[in-house]
């Protein structure tokens, strides 16, 4: 019980709390109020205002269990299923990626867990990459009009559906890799940290290799991060494990202190466009910050195993939701009705359920 | 055998702490600025009850603005000067939010420097000027043209008088409602 008086957790409390009271008052208030004349009704301006901020925590929760930023999840989604501008969901998208990062960020950064040396020398190139991304996306947007809107779901429902074939099949990373001498890079940047591994109850030191060539990977990863408006997780945690060969830990925290700092550079584009609609992006960011203190103290138990497969599914229908709007946008194909987008939900997680089950220590 | 704990390194617990707690602090400006936007509807630069149903028409972001604050501002003027408005409070937090690697790299640089790891303190002055850079809007893009082949996008004369969609009517800019 005392646990509950005490930082970290005070500090959640006291968020929730602040949290609820807010959304009491905005209740009151949007019902109260009399609406402007021809504006929406208050019951809905309260929905869509809560319904923003459940959706950020419950994605900002996933995504910290899931080890991924919150933007894979959140744009797809709204690109993939709701008439949203792309420019106005990607840039929201960017911020429920950052903030989830930024607010991961403290504590791994605090625990000595994520190496800012190395995450300040990837964030050059990180940050160079999405800022371009992001000005690419703008210009896609002003010149190709409706059918740029279309190319992009095309795109970034094909990249999610790779990212969902690697998820199945490619899944398994190198916790520990075992590296023999650091590279050059490695030593003249002085980039080894020594942290402490509490399930092994010992200080790990690791060596890091190809820091070059991680170091070009980040710079294409940045650039895909910008112009899709997610975070870049999902690519910076493998490729630091597979390339330079940092434990899997570290590679998920300096990816989340990664996301949180190169982010903040490829955001402003859209904010100084007039993409970033300041009271759509507040609910969010305030339910991404929410959930993902949440998550980091609540969920920690929740098994692995379980979110991979719902990400899995739930990614697998954005990408279906992207292509098949993409293609109605290019009259390819009529609009999906919604018994078929239904059915697809059900089978993917019939599928995740199916694959859940069997996985060898599934108990 | 279980080892000491090595304590994190200066600029790892200072970069750590100063992210943690903007972070926090950006969450809740934010939940006040949707209070305000909210209680006070016709003094927000966009009227939330407009806003969404909008958005949720397919509406651009440059072509919202435009509507309903009559044309897109200057992010830092509008936090700076309408800070206590719903939407000028809610930049402001975005603001701070997305700058938050600046101040918490400041004192950082500091603790590289008292290191004498003089590299990182340069790596992290470029980072900061990237995030100045792109906040300062030097290089900015012109907002795309409204589409014409989408019947939900408002015309030129339609953003000039008002635009009706559907059941909802909303006034071109705040000053009229």
């Amino acid at each position: 019980m005392n646990k509950l008086f005490k930082p970290p957790w005070l500090v959640l409390n006291i968020l929730v709390l602040l949290s609820v009271f807010s959304f009491i008052l905005i209740g009151v208030a949007a019902i109260t109020l009399p609406a402007p004349e021809g504006g929406m009704a208050g019951v809905s301006l309260l929905g869509c205002l809560l319904g923003f901020f459940l959706m950020g925590a419950a994605i900002a929760m996933l995504a910290i269990i899931g080890g991924i930023g919150g933007g894979v999840i959140f744009s797809p989604l709204i690109m993939g299923f709701t008439p949203v501008d792309s420019l106005i969901a990607r840039s929201t998208g960017l911020i429920v990626g950052v903030f989830s990062g930024l607010i991961a960020t403290g504590t791994v950064m605090r625990s000595g867990l994520a190496n800012l040396k190395m995450v300040i020398f990837l964030c050059v190139a990180f940050g160079a990459a999405a800022f371009t991304g992001a000005l690419s996306a703008i210009w896609v947007a002003s010149y190709l009009g409706d059918t740029g809107e279309a190319l992009v779901r095309l795109l970034l429902g094909i990249l999610i559906t790779c990212m969902v074939i690697y998820f199945i099949f490619g899944g398994r990373k190198i916790e520990w890799p075992k590296i023999k001498k650091s590279d050059k890079i490695t030593i003249a940047l002085n980039l080894r940290q020594p942290y402490y591994e509490p399930s092994l109850g010992k200080v790990m030191v690791y060596d890091l290799i190809h820091m070059g060539w991680l170091f070009l990977s980040i710079l294409i990863v940045g650039l895909i991060s910008g112009f899709f408006g997610m975070g870049a997780g999902w690519a910076m945690v493998p490729f630091q494990n597979f390339i330079a060969g940092a434990p899997l830990k570290v590679a998920a925290a300096n990816s989340v202190s990664l996301v949180g700092m190169g982010g903040s550079i490829a955001i402003w584009p859209y904010f100084m466009m007039g993409a970033l609609i300041p009271l759509f992006a507040a609910p969010w960011l305030a339910g991404t910050v929410a959930g993902g203190l949440a998550g980091s103290l609540l969920l920690v138990r929740i098994k692995a195993g379980f979110i991979r497969w719902l990400l899995i599914a739930l990614m697998g229908f954005s990408a279906w939701g992207l292509i098949t709007r993409a293609m109605a946008m290019f009259h390819w194909i009529n609009p999906t009705p919604y018994w078929l987008d239904f059915s697809i939900l059900a089978l993917l997680f019939l599928f995740a359920g199916t694959s859940l089950i069997k996985e060898p220590n599934h108990d | 055998m279980t080892e000491d704990r090595p304590v994190a390194p200066l600029y790892n617990r200072i970069y750590g702490q100063v992210v943690y707690w903007i972070t926090l602090s950006t969450c809740v400006i934010c939940l006040i600025g949707i209070i305000i936007s909210v209680l006070r509807p016709e003094d927000t630069a966009l009227n939330p009850y407009f806003t969404f149903a909008m958005i949720f028409e397919g509406v651009s972001g440059p072509e919202i603005w435009k509507i309903l604050h009559g044309s897109i501002p200057s992010i830092h003027s509008l936090w700076w000067n309408e800070l206590f408005t719903g939407d000028g409070l809610i930049i402001f937090g975005l603001t701070l939010g997305t700058t938050v690697v600046i101040w918490g790299l400041i004192p950082t640089i500091y603790a590289f420097a008292r290191n004498g790891v003089w590299g990182y303190a340069v790596l992290s002055l470029i980072i900061i000027g990237m995030i100045l850079f792109s906040a300062s809007g030097i290089m900015k893009l012109e907002p795309p043209e409204p589409r014409r082949d989408n019947d939900t996008q408002p015309s030129a004369e339609q953003v000039s008088s008002g635009w009706n969609s559907g059941s909802l009517t909303c006034p071109t800019t705040r000053s009229l409602t």
